[in-house]
């Protein structure tokens, strides 16, 4: 009898702690099913990275992601005129890409910015490779052609701050503005980088 | 008498509501210093096109950075932004140290020691 309540009560316990667990965990992020279908996936990256990656919606408030209002620099002040009040009128999505290729680590960072309009992401895209081709750390600007499939593309190399190189690819695909940034030592990534622009350009 | 005694009552009202009377009442403590880790290493911000890494730490007004470590702070001195002590604070509030990627995050795999949030320990200010 003894024996049969202490299994009893082990029993109750371990389902208490499972329902406890089943209740508190967080479901995991889903991205709306149109940005979903755009954003990079983990099956696309190249064999024998480390991916880890964090995904959510943010803001044009938050400085995590690159057209946000905290980095006035990513276009000119020029520039930003011509576009008109709607630059930060988006919904955004950021996909952070930590990445490891056996020797380095860097970023991969994939960020899709839904405007009201087909008109405004491709005005948003145009200025930013305007902006992209008057900076000075341009050092390359990579052969694509303007329009594959469904979307209109450019893509080009930086000098970083800090020595490294970021490759920046700019497309639009009606309302939706697609940025991907890779950073990361030179050269280490570009291959990556290649791979992972002839995904998106095919969306 | 009645008067006089209405017009000292005013005197002294007035003087306790002026800004020099309330200046002079003992600052109420509204915060306090505190040894914190950082609870998250990632992308902090932008400029152009380019990411730059912080450590996040709860609070506000970082000093007295540290890291915990393999190698401790002499670690950090290999960094393209020197030892650790020299890291720059970012945000705001001052709750984000930027974390170099040269000789530092870039040569780490992820997950390594340089990743961890709980390897970076500074004195945050808690209001």
């Amino acid at each position: 009898m003894k024996r049969l309540l202490l299994i009893a009560t082990g029993a109750a316990v371990l389902l208490s702690i499972l329902f406890v667990r089943l209740a508190t965990a967080r479901p995991s992020f889903q991205a709306p099913p149109e940005i979903a279908k755009i954003a990079l996936h983990p099956q696309e990256f190249p064999e024998g990275w480390t991916v880890r990656t964090r995904e959510g919606m943010t803001q044009p408030d938050d400085a995590r992601h690159p057209l946000s209002r905290v980095n006035p620099s990513l276009i000119s002040e020029t520039f930003q005129k011509e576009i008109g009040d709607f630059l930060y009128s988006y919904t955004a999505y950021y996909q952070e890409n930590y990445i490891w290729n056996g020797r380095y680590s860097g970023l991969a960072g994939n960020y899709i910015y839904q405007y009201a309009s087909e008109e405004q992401a491709q005005k948003v895209g145009e200025a930013l490779v305007n902006a992209a081709r008057q900076a000075p750390n341009l050092f390359k600007e990579y052969d694509l052609p303007a329009k594959n499939g469904s979307v209109w593309g450019w893509a080009g190399k930086f000098r970083g701050e800090e020595g490294g190189d970021v490759d920046l690819f700019v497309g639009t695909k009606g309302p939706f503005l697609i940025l991907l940034i890779v950073d990361g030592p030179p050269g280490e990534f570009q291959r990556g980088f290649e791979q992972l622009v002839g995904y998106l350009v095919h969306r | 008498m009645y008067r006089v005694t209405r017009l000292l009552m005013v005197i002294a009202l007035l003087i306790m509501a002026s800004p020099q009377f309330i200046a002079a009442s003992p600052p109420q403590p509204t915060g306090f210093w505190a040894s914190l880790r950082a609870y998250d290493v990632r992308v902090a911000y932008w400029t152009g096109v380019e990411p730059h890494y912080g450590a996040f730490f709860q609070g506000a007004y970082g000093r007295d950075q540290h890291y915990l470590g393999p190698g401790g702070d002499d670690a950090t001195c290999a960094s393209s932004s020197g030892c650790i002590r020299f890291w720059n604070w970012w945000g705001t509030y001052y709750s984000v140290l930027l974390v170099p990627k040269w000789g530092w995050l870039w040569t780490e795999p992820l997950g390594g020691p340089k990743w961890q949030p709980s390897n970076y320990q500074a004195m945050i200010w808690i209001g």
